[in-house]
């Protein structure tokens, strides 16, 4: 008698367990997935006031990225490789995510160049409308630019010309990086090169997502 | 009978150097981009593959239809990219190098001709040993990217 009082104890104590690690797991406080490819930072940054002009020659200031998470990328339009392929990656993640159940908002793109010798509003309104939907360019003057590379953890250096009978014809050295600024207009992410379209739509929900809560 | 046959043929592919199953180069998954409308320059992807049993070496690629053509590297180091420019590319036996986004590629600059999404683009591979290689694409508008 004694026997089977302990063994039915065991038994109610086991089941109790089990319904209690259950309720845990299914009620209990859920954790926020992690970016599996971006760097996100603890705490976002405010970015230093700014004053840049778009490919429509009007000025781009802090408030331009208030309420709208944007891509940002630093390059230039006669770099004939990796700026190309990063805005195509950015444009082709921007259109997958368009087709996700859930998106409710897109991300903005928008190519800053920091070759504003060469790259006129003019040029980069014919360029940034060769990527497609939701992509913006923006240049300024080298003090403007620098304020937000630096920032932003950006480099760029122009680089001498190949030939100084071509003085027009040089390359810009600069990050490769894609830095992500929240619906604040703060710095919150960083996603490294090489960049990949999957990268992006796998992660930009989860740092989308994380400040409606 | 038969295995003295194997081993003569042996000796001859080895003596040669050549393969017995097509040429020792090839090049595919060529892709000839052209820039955004106004920009310059256009630029080309391809894989080379040598199928031989020693090194080859590209030392130049041309095109009747553009003034300059140049071989670049982008590199991308501590997270910034800089270009370098290419005198040749070596491809080792029995293996292949791949020009592709973000890496190797061949830049092309003033078109002889207007550049019209889809026209037939001819490159010429040029090998130190002298060997040459024609091949041609359709011009396309948009970088090939994962």
């Amino acid at each position: 008698m004694a026997s089977s009082t302990k063994t039915l104890t065991i038994i109610v104590l086991t089941l109790a367990a089990l319904v209690g690690s259950v309720l845990l797991l299914t009620l209990g406080p859920r954790q926020a997935p992690s970016p599996e490819h971006a760097l996100r930072l603890p705490d976002p940054k405010s970015l230093p006031e700014f004053e840049l002009l778009d490919q429509d020659a009007k000025r781009i200031t802090n408030d331009w990225f208030d309420d709208q998470w944007t891509l940002v990328f630093f390059g230039f339009t006669s770099c004939p490789d990796i700026c190309p392929a990063t805005l195509q990656v950015l444009s082709l993640a921007r259109a997958k995510l368009a087709n996700e159940d859930g998106m409710r908002e897109l991300p903005e793109i928008l190519l800053i160049s920091v070759d504003p010798g060469r790259d006129s509003p003019e040029i980069l309104k014919t360029y940034v409308a060769h990527f497609g939907d939701g992509v913006s360019g923006a240049t300024g003057s080298q003090k403007e630019l620098q304020k937000l590379t630096t920032a932003l953890g950006v480099y760029f250096a122009i680089e001498e010309p190949e030939s100084i009978d071509d003085p027009g014809n040089y390359n810009v050295a600069h990050s490769a990086h894609v830095v992500v600024i929240d619906n604040h207009g703060r710095y919150h992410a960083v996603f490294s090169a090489p960049h990949t379209v999957d990268a992006f739509v796998s992660d930009l929900p989860i740092l989308m997502q994380a400040y409606r809560r | 009978m038969t295995k003295s046959f194997t081993v003569f043929l042996l000796v001859l592919i080895a003596q040669f150097g050549c393969s017995p199953s097509g040429p020792v180069i090839s090049i595919s998954q060529l892709q000839v981009v052209a820039p955004a409308p106004g920009r310059t320059p256009s630029v080309a992807y391809m894989t080379i593959s040598n199928q031989g049993r020693a090194a080859v070496e590209l030392v130049a690629v041309s095109s009747s239809q553009f003034a300059r053509v140049e071989m670049h590297q982008t590199v991308l180091r501590d997270g910034v990219a800089r270009m370098q420019a290419l005198s040749s590319v070596t491809i080792v036996a029995k293996s292949s190098v791949a020009f592709e986004p973000g890496g190797r590629h061949v830049m092309l600059f003033q078109p002889t001709t207007g550049l019209i999404p889809g026209a037939e683009i001819s490159l010429q591979f040029k090998f130190a040993s002298g060997e040459m290689l024609l091949i041609t694409t359709p011009l396309a508008t948009r970088i090939p990217v994962d």
